[in-house]
C-alpha cells in the first residue's frame, strides 16, 4: 500500500500507478503488489446478441405465402401470362433483403453479395418475361455485378483494415469515378459495339482530382491535424 | 367465494412505467446506459453457488424486479418473467453496460460476484437506489440464511416467506401526484465537460473510500450535512475545471441530483420514487471559495427539500405524461421526440450527477459480515462523470463512473477531500495512460 507523491491518495496494494493523477508508483520499502487481486476485475463483458428469429420467422411466413397465392390464382384462376413469377421474384427480393440481416448480422459482406445476386435474379425473372432480353446482359447484369463488386470491396476495406473517415470518403470516390466509367462502357458497348467513354471521363476526372486531395490530406499529418480542427463537429 | 376473488385481483401480471420509468428505456443505447450497480464488499468471498441459489429465492419477492420490459402501441410496460434466470455471474470491469432488453431472458436484472463483492446491476426503470438496496439486503440475508447465519428481517431485509405487499408495487408518483400546480422547467446550457471519449465497453471507475467520521468533521465545520458537503466538493472541482479548460464564455455549472421522496412522502414502494433537482453556481458572477458554494447549496436545497415544492415538481413531468394529446401519440414518435430533445436539452442542462443513498441501516447481525457498499451510475451520453455516494457504518464510499480518458474532476474533488483533512483511499479499473 502506497500514497500517490502527486495528489496524496491512499492507493490499493495491487496499483501500480495513481489512477487520478496517472503518476507512477515508486515504493523501493513496499512496491505494488503485483499478485494481489486488483479491486476491479479485468475481465470485460459483452452485451449478448439477439437474433430476431421471431420476426424473421414472420416475415418469411408472409413472404411465402405471397407467392404461393399469386403462383395458385395464376395457374387456376387469371392463366394470361405467367405474371406470378412478378410477385414471386419480389417476394424473394424483399425476402433476402430483410430475413438474412435479421439473422446474420455479422456476416454484412455475405449479405451484400446475397442482395447482389438477388437483384441480379429478380432482373432476369423479368427479362424473361419481355420479348427481348438482350438489355439484361449488356447493360443489367453488368451494372448489377459493378456495384455490388465495388460495395462489397468497401465493405471488405472498412471490415479488415483500420480506416479514418478521410480514407474512406477517398475510397468512396474512387470507387464511383470508376463505377461511372464502367457504366458508360456497358452503356456504349451494348447500343454502339464500341469500347470508348465521353461524359463519364468528366466524372471520373472530379473523382479523380477529389481522392488526390485527399490522399494529400491523408498523407500530411499537418494539414490533416489543421483539416480536423477547421472541421471538427 | 369473495376470498378467491380478492386473491385473484392480487396477483399481477403487468405494471404501467412509473413516471420516472418511462424515459429511460427510451435513451437505452450502445453508447447510454440507465443501468446502475448497488454493491456490497462483504468479509468473506462469495459462494457463488449459494448466491445463486438465495437469488432464486429472493426474485419471487420482488415481482416488480423479476420483469421484462415489452412495448405497447403508445407507451411501454413491465411484464411478468417466468423464463429461467436472471443467473449470478463473474463480475466485468465494464460495469453497467447498457442493458439489451431481449438479451439475458429478458431480465432486466445483473447480479455479479468478485472475490467478497457482491454487485447487482438494475435497470433504472425498475426500481430506484433505494429499492435496489432493499433488494440486495433481502439477497444478502438469504444468502446468510444458506449457511446457516439467522438475519431477522428488520432495517430494510424483507421476509421471502411473506407474500409481496402491495405497498411496495405501488406507483407512489400516481398517489402522490395530485398538485395543482407545475414547476416551469428552466432551459439552461450548463457547462459539459469535454475529454477523449473511451471506446465503446469501457466505464472508467474511480471509488474514493473515507471514513465518516473525519468527512462529519469537516462538513460540520463549514456548517453543512455530508451531502451537501460533497455537492459543495464536486461543484468546486467542475468550477476549477471549467477555469482549466480556459473557455471564451464561462456556463453554469449545474450539478443534477436525485432526491428520494419517501423521506417526504411516506411511501414503501420498491419502484422509482425520486425528483431531480439542480443545484447550480454562475461563475460569471465572481470567484466563489468553498463556503459560499457551500452555503449556496445549502440554502437551494433548504428552500426546496419539502413537501410543497416537490409536489408542483413531480407534476412537472406527471402533466406531461397525463396530456391527452401526448397519450395518443405512438410509440415510436415518442421515443423520436424524447430522444431527441434529451440529446439537445435534458443532457446538456447539467455538468455532472451526483446521488447520494445516504447511510445504509443493516440488521445487527449483519454488521460484522460486511465491509462497505458501493453504488455505480451507468455510462452517459455525453462526458460528463457521475459521482455516487453511499455510507456504511463509518465507511463512505464515493464512485466516479465516465466514458472518457481524463479524470481532471476526480483528481480535483479527491485532492480537495485531502487538503480539507479527510484521508481517502482509491480504487480503480483505470488502465495506466502512456
Amino acid at each position: 500500500m502506497s500514497y500517490c507523491v502527486n495528489c496524496g491518495v491512499e492507493l490499493h496494494k495491487s496499483a501500480a500507478f495513481c489512477p487520478l493523477c496517472n503518476t507512477v508508483v515508486i515504493n523501493p520499502v513496499n512496491p505494488p503488489d503485483t499478485h494481489a487481486k486488483p479491486p476491479y476485475p479485468a475481465e470485460i463483458g459483452k452485451v449478448e446478441n439477439v437474433n430476431s428469429r421471431g420476426v424473421a420467422l414472420l416475415l418469411t411466413v408472409v413472404f411465402v405465402s405471397i407467392a404461393l397465392a399469386a403462383l395458385l390464382l395464376n395457374l387456376f384462376l387469371f392463366k394470361e401470362g405467367l405474371w406470378s413469377a412478378f410477385v414471386m421474384g419480389a417476394s424473394l427480393l424483399l425476402w433476402v433483403f430483410t430475413v438474412p440481416v435479421l439473422i446474420l448480422r455479422p456476416s454484412r459482406l455475405l449479405i451484400i453479395l446475397l442482395d447482389g445476386a438477388v437483384i441480379s435474379l429478380y432482373c432476369f425473372i423479368i427479362a424473361r418475361q419481355t420479348d427481348d432480353a438482350s438489355w439484361y446482359f449488356g447493360i443489367a447484369l453488368p451494372i448489377i455485378i459493378m456495384l455490388t463488386g465495388f460495395v462489397f470491396l468497401f465493405g471488405y476495406v472498412v471490415k479488415r483494415f483500420k480506416t479514418s473517415i478521410l480514407f474512406k470518403t477517398a475510397f468512396i470516390f474512387g470507387e464511383l469515378g470508376f463505377y461511372t466509367v464502367g457504366i458508360e462502357l456497358s452503356i456504349r458497348y451494348f447500343l454502339y459495339n464500341s469500347f470508348s467513354i465521353r461524359w463519364s471521363a468528366v466524372v471520373g476526372t472530379s473523382c479523380l482530382i477529389i481522392v488526390a486531395v485527399l490522399t494529400t490530406v491523408m498523407k500530411n499529418t499537418r494539414l490533416r491535424e489543421e483539416v480536423q480542427r477547421r472541421l471538427h463537429f | 367465494m369473495k376470498k378467491n376473488t380478492s386473491n385473484k385481483r392480487k396477483i399481477r401480471h403487468w405494471y404501467k412505467l412509473d413516471l420516472s420509468a418511462n424515459v429511460y428505456p427510451t435513451l437505452q443505447r450502445r453508447n447510454f446506459s440507465s443501468v446502475y450497480r448497488v454493491s456490497v464488499i462483504l468479509k468473506q468471498p462469495i459462494q457463488h453457488e449459494l448466491l445463486q441459489l438465495a437469488l432464486e429465492r429472493t426474485m419471487p419477492r420482488f415481482p416488480t424486479f423479476a420483469v421484462a420490459i415489452h412495448k405497447g402501441l403508445f407507451w411501454r410496460y413491465l411484464e411478468r418473467n417466468n423464463k429461467p434466470g436472471p443467473f449470478v455471474k463473474a463480475d466485468v470491469s465494464n460495469a453497467c453496460m447498457p442493458i439489451h432488453f431481449k438479451a439475458e431472458n429478458r431480465y432486466l436484472l445483473r447480479v455479479y460476484y468478485y472475490e467478497a463483492k457482491l454487485s447487482v446491476e438494475v435497470f433504472h426503470s425498475v426500481a430506484d437506489g433505494s429499492g435496489a438496496l432493499t433488494f440486495v439486503k433481502t439477497l444478502l440475508a438469504e444468502y446468510y440464511a444458506m449457511q446457516g447465519i439467522r438475519i431477522p428481517c428488520e432495517q430494510g431485509v424483507l421476509s421471502c416467506k411473506e407474500k409481496p405487499r402491495d405497498a411496495e408495487i405501488e406507483d407512489a408518483y400516481i398517489k402522490y401526484g395530485n398538485g395543482k400546480v407545475a414547476l416551469k422547467r428552466k432551459g439552461i446550457h450548463a457547462y459539459q465537460l469535454r475529454g477523449t471519449q473511451e471506446p465503446f465497453y469501457t466505464l472508467n471507475i474511480i471509488t474514493g473510500v473515507a471514513p465518516v467520521e473525519k468527512l462529519l468533521a469537516a462538513a460540520k465545520s463549514y456548517k453543512v450535512s455530508v451531502g451537501v458537503f460533497l455537492t459543495a466538493v464536486l461543484m468546486e472541482s467542475l468550477i476549477q475545471k471549467q477555469k482549466m479548460d480556459k473557455p471564451i464564455r464561462e456556463r453554469d455549472v449545474v450539478i443534477s441530483m436525485p432526491v428520494n421522496l419517501r423521506r417526504f412522502f411516506p411511501s414503501d414502494t420498491l419502484r422509482n420514487f425520486i425528483v431531480m433537482l439542480s443545484p447550480s453556481i454562475d461563475p460569471k458572477m465572481g470567484d466563489y471559495t468553498f463556503e459560499e458554494i457551500a452555503s449556496e447549496i445549502n440554502a437551494y436545497l433548504a428552500y426546496r427539500l419539502n413537501e410543497k415544492y416537490l409536489k408542483a415538481n413531480i407534476m412537472t413531468n406527471l402533466s406531461v405524461q397525463r396530456n391527452p394529446v401526448v397519450r395518443v401519440i405512438p410509440l415510436f414518435l415518442k421515443d423520436m421526440i424524447v430522444r431527441n430533445a434529451y440529446k439537445k436539452v435534458n443532457a446538456r442542462e447539467s455538468s455532472a450527477g451526483i446521488t447520494n443513498l445516504g447511510i445504509v441501516q443493516v440488521p445487527e447481525e449483519m454488521k460484522p459480515l460486511i465491509e462497505r457498499f458501493e453504488v455505480l451510475m451507468g455510462q452517459p451520453f455525453s462526458n460528463r462523470t457521475n459521482l455516487a455516494v453511499i455510507t456504511y457504518e463509518n465507511t463512505i464510499s464515493m464512485s466516479f463512473s465516465s466514458g472518457i480518458v481524463e479524470s481532471d474532476v476526480e483528481m480535483l474533488f479527491f485532492c480537495s477531500l485531502i487538503k480539507k483533512g479527510i484521508p481517502v483511499r482509491i480504487e480503480s479499473n483505470r488502465k495506466y495512460r502512456t
